[in-house]
């Protein structure tokens, strides 16, 4: 029972609980002071404005669930990105389409919408197919591949020009996505609460069940697990396939953050910022082991950290990329250098013994 | 069967060479673009070769000091920050007059990029830290320390804040018809390949890529060694940052965003594998060439629309990868078969 | 367990030490400015204009632009802004429609929206702070080229992003007078490229326009981007091209002395951001409603009114359209001569 505590305690979920903590204490502190001496307008840094504002920064969380399960397997995908874009691309097109050619309006949406998450599925599915089929290439270099592939038929589709759909009823009610439910006073985003839930929903799977758990053996040695007679080829392609899938959800939400305005050019980054909050939240590029715990804390430990970081302390946009860099480094550095001193210090230990 | 014998044997032996030298075949592929391509714009050759090697020489640079970190199983994607970074200071340190010579500036380029290199490659030895989360890391710190408006109230480093002597060195300066500009990338790639092939330091890099623990048991440090290939892949994309200024005369806090994906796409497709342990520099030197074809001649195939330069590049990349993959198991097929006869 | 206390100890002093070295001027105003991109040296100079007048009229403001130039940067910015409690938001959009959602949700807010040098569509904006006329600016650049060679020959534009709404307006006054008015009978459009404002692309775009049309005579540039990399691709090949556009002089100081350009334009981005944080102070203080009819006064520059927008119609005639804006309707000319005046300023 000790152990257990202890282990929970000492656990990488619990570091970044605490470092949560200390970053809101100083932060608070921070807005204390500014508001006594007169610096701000208004009390910047309450829970209430800080879930608001969290916004922007949850919008790439459904992509950061999806690479967190290719982290566990060990692999990487970085054509995230583009295949959300190239889903929102497909959203747009397949709307036009349908709405010119007279469908009605509710259910081109729907359809539209199906179609959107249909690419992105078919991108990741993509991707599966050419991580299993070729297994002379890394998954770095074909998700390197085909996110150019994607991003360039999303041009394709839309040129350089950007969609939009003005005063249409229906697509604005993407719009709504972006909005916030008021539950108990405080507004609390849309799409917070989508996420929350999706990360339930993954917890279970990846954590509580035995097809979850095999992920981690293929991550820990895809061997191993392969000999133990875990399916690692179907294992792998699903999870390419389920990862596209997330790309698409984050972009159903861009598309409505940014007023239903569709560009090819959008989405550009946002799966190194995936890597960066899942690797944050515990997940390793060499695979094998993670929590969906992690994950959560670290997206709203980086929304905290950018927006503190920005509004506090007036940090240009610039810095707050600089600040990930470094937190990004650090957050795997540090451990590796506390479990290299912990064995040195083993090591001198058990020579001081073995020299009694 | 016996008078087939022949046919298919000296077909194998192509195949076999496809395989075997990946160069040849990337070599067919840029053949065939390029006379492709030649067919759609007249005398597309003649009127373009040099734009195409002074367009693909940064690139070139970059590729080269890219090979021994591949090599080794490792991978830097903060390149082109870092070539952004190097161009900034040595601009900056230049506008204010503290180096007027072609010489420092080079050797300015060098240093950062080397600083930044073998930052990245003590953070993965002795810090145990992946390399892609250090370079990417490493990508974010770079672009926002490049010292635009916060440090000196910089916007950029423009043409006005260059020497002339140094804005004529790399373009204007010939030697055979070449500008300095491809003589650089030219001796960068020769110095890395020699380097690579011919030094005991360069082939313990192949042996850390192949396997670690046995390169440790011949004695290889592998640690000095991922420290050393990552310097001198910073030092290229510190001595591409100059090569950009020498050739743009412009470098801005936005520079060469996202190129990194460009040089390693020249290294895979030159053959070099991603896991370690294999790749050539002359495999890199078409991949770049390749590449730098590729720029300069969709713009020039009048397809209507620009944005399909993306498209195709993809498309290319792809299709070229799996090829020399799926030749590899057909090759592989054959000589089962014959060995079975 | 002592490690983690004393590393949780270092990281809380860390804060502590960060946190007190803030420092800022207490305000009753305060303006929140968003520009494109971060580092853009053109949106640096617009930042000087809005620092003289927040000396002049006392208010505080922020200042800032996504390293990307991406729109959902420019949220985040803008998220940022309202959270802090700003009274005005001042953007120069990557996109006219992305902003839209957010903006209005400021506005709901009571926040004051003003677009300056790039717009947002009309329905998330209050006023729209422009440089001068669109018609008037596809114009001067027109008529410069045409004098430049002489009235005659092939003309190609090299633009931004194909998505960039002012570059787009320009463009489209530019290709209407050429196929309307007689005097531009003799040049010969040969098509728009777009260089994305990147260097490379720009420059690499611009060659592949001078091989495909050798006959070309003069390039128009309509970004202050792309200026350098076309003068620099035109010089680099030395073909007697003739390069007119929106500039910066430091840019093209060179280039206008090589022969290469005879006269580039551009309006003040000092002037613009000045007027932009007066027609801001007018709004939050009620003496301008952002309706059109209203006026108000800029120092140096004059009383600038708020006028109703005309956008091209389907007939091609001017209509007015929805939102307002107003113009300073002053343009500089960099030549041979004026050009050094400015290469320290823009």
């Amino acid at each position: 029972m000790k152990q257990r505590l202890k282990r929970i305690l000492l656990s990488w979920e619990a570091m970044l609980i605490v470092v949560f903590a200390i970053v809101c204490v100083a932060f608070n502190q921070q807005d204390a002071s500014r508001q006594a001496a007169g610096l701000s307008k208004k009390d910047v840094f309450n829970l209430a404005s800080v879930i608001k504002s969290m916004r922007p920064y949850m919008l790439y969380s459904f992509m950061t669930l999806g690479i967190a399960l290719i982290l566990a397997m060990g692999d990487i995908d970085i054509s995230a990105g583009a295949s959300a874009a190239l889903s929102a691309a497909m959203l747009g097109i397949l709307y036009k389409t349908m709405m010119d050619a007279g469908v009605p309006s509710g259910l081109s949406l729907a359809l539209a919408l199906v179609g959107c998450v249909a690419t992105g599925t078919l991108c990741g599915a993509a991707n599966g197919f050419l991580v299993i089929r070729f297994k002379e290439l890394f998954p770095m270099i074909i998700t390197l591949t085909t996110q150019l592939f994607f991003r360039g038929v999303a041009f394709l589709l839309l040129g350089g020009g950007t969609l939009t759909f003005k005063n249409d009823k229906t697509f604005d009610l993407l719009k709504t996505l972006y909005n916030t439910v008021t539950i108990g006073g405080i507004s609390i985003p849309i799409v917070i609460i989508v996420f929350l839930a999706f990360a339930a929903v993954f917890y279970v799977w990846l954590h509580l069940t035995a097809n979850g758990r095999r992920i981690f053996a293929l991550g820990t040695n895809s061997k191993a697990a392969y000999l133990s007679g875990v399916r690692t080829d179907k294992i792998k392609f699903t999870m390419f396939t389920i990862c596209g899938l997330l790309s698409s959800v984050t972009a159903v939400f861009f598309v409505g953050a940014t007023s239903s305005s569709i560009r090819a050019d959008s989405m550009v980054g946002y799966e190194m910022y995936a890597i960066a909050a899942a690797v944050l939240g515990g997940f390793s590029t060499s695979g094998g082991k993670g929590s969906i715990v992690g994950v959560v804390i670290s997206l709203f430990l980086f929304g905290v950290i950018k927006i503190g970081l920005g509004t506090l302390y007036g940090f240009a946009d610039s810095m707050v990329n600089m600040s990930v860099g470094v937190i990004l480094i650090l957050s795997t550095l540090l451990p590796n250098v506390a479990a290299q001193i912990n064995a040195a210090g083993r090591v001198r230990k058990r020579r001081a013994s073995s020299l009694v | 069967m016996t008078a087939q014998a022949p046919v298919k044997r000296k077909a194998s032996s192509f195949a076999a060479l496809l395989i075997q030298r990946r160069e040849v075949l990337l070599l067919l592929v840029l053949v065939a673009l390029l006379s492709a391509v030649s067919v759609r714009v007249r005398g597309y050759i003649p009127n373009n070769w040099l734009n195409i090697l002074k367009g693909g020489s940064i690139n070139m640079v970059m590729a080269a000091g890219m090979l021994p970190v591949l090599l080794i199983g490792s991978i830097d994607i903060s390149v082109a920050s870092t070539l952004a970074l190097s161009g900034a200071v040595s601009g900056m340190l230049m506008r204010d007059g503290y180096i007027a010579t072609v010489p420092g500036m080079i050797l300015v380029g060098l240093g950062v990029g080397a600083v930044i290199g073998a930052l990245n490659g003590s953070l993965m030895a002795w810090g145990r830290v992946l390399p892609i989360i250090v370079t990417l890391g490493m990508s974010y710190i770079a672009r926002a320390l490049i010292p635009m408006d916060w440090l000196l109230g910089l916007n950029k480093i423009s043409r006005t804040n260059l020497t002339d002597s140094f804005k004529v060195f790399m373009l204007d300066n010939t030697f055979l018809r070449l500008p300095y500009l491809v003589w650089t990338a030219v001796i960068v790639t020769f110095v890395i390949g020699i380097f690579l092939r011919y030094t005991r330091v360069g082939r313990s890099i192949y042996a850390v890529g192949s396997n670690e623990s046995a390169a440790l048991v011949r004695g290889v440090s592998a640690n000095r060694v991922k420290l050393l290939a990552h310097t001198i892949c910073g030092a290229t994309a510190g001595l591409a940052g100059i090569l950009w200024l020498g050739y743009y005369n412009s470098v801005e806090k936005s520079t060469a965003t996202g190129d990194e994906m460009y040089v390693i796409a020249a290294c895979v497709l030159g053959g070099v594998s991603v896991t370690g342990g294999y790749g050539k520099i002359s495999g890199v030197v078409i991949g770049a060439v390749l590449i730098a074809v590729i720029n300069s001649a969709i713009p020039q195939l009048n397809i209507g629309n620009s944005m399909i330069t993306e498209f195709i590049k993809g498309l290319l990349l792809l299709a070229t990868i799996l090829l020399n993959v799926i030749l590899g198991w057909v090759m592989r097929k054959r000589e089962l078969a014959q060995r079975s006869i | 367990m002592k490690k983690v206390l004393s590393v949780v100890l270092a990281l809380a002093m860390l804060l502590a030490m960060v946190g007190a070295s803030a420092v800022a001027e207490p305000s009753a105003l305060l303006i929140g400015v968003v520009y494109k991109q971060s580092g853009n040296p053109y949106f640096q100079a617009a930042v000087t204009g809005f620092e003289k007048a927040s000396q002049e009229l006392g208010f505080t403001f922020m200042h800032d632009g996504p390293d990307d130039g991406s729109s959902d940067g420019q949220i985040r910015i803008i998220e940022n802004y309202i959270s802090q409690g700003v009274d005005v938001i001042c953007v120069s959009a990557n996109d006219p429609d992305a902003l839209v959602g957010v903006l209005q949700e400021a506005m709901a807010e009571g926040i004051k929206v003003i677009s300056w040098d790039a717009e947002v569509a009309p329905e998330g904006r209050n006023l729209d702070v422009q440089p001068a006329s669109a018609k008037s600016i596809a114009l001067t650049q027109l008529e410069s080229i045409s004098k430049s060679i002489g009235g005659e020959g092939q003309i190609a534009i090299v633009s931004a992003m194909a998505t960039a709404p002012n570059q787009n307006l320009w463009i489209g006054f530019i290709e209407e007078a050429l196929a309307t008015d007689p005097a531009y009978a003799n040049l010969e459009y040969v098509g728009t490229v777009y260089g994305d404002d990147e260097y490379t692309k720009s420059y690499d775009e611009t060659l592949g326009l001078i091989n495909l049309h050798p006959d070309l005579k003069g390039i128009i540039t309509p970004t202050t981007a792309g200026g350098p990399a076309v003068a620099k691709c035109v010089l680099d090949e030395g073909k007697s091209i003739k390069v007119t556009g929106l500039t910066l002089a430091s840019d093209m100081a060179e280039y206008i002395k090589a022969g290469v350009c005879d006269e580039t334009f551009l309006w003040n981005p000092i002037e613009l951001g000045y007027a932009a944080s007066y027609a801001a102070v007018a709004l939050v203080k009620g003496e301008i409603t952002g309706a059109a009819g209203d006026a108000y006064d800029v120092p140096e520059i004059g009383t600038l009114t708020v006028e109703q927008v005309q956008k091209i119609g389907e007939s091609g005639e001017l209509e007015p359209a929805e939102g307002t804006i107003s113009y300073l309707n002053k343009l500089n000319t960099f030549n041979v001569d004026t050009v050094d005046e400015w290469v320290s300023i823009l």
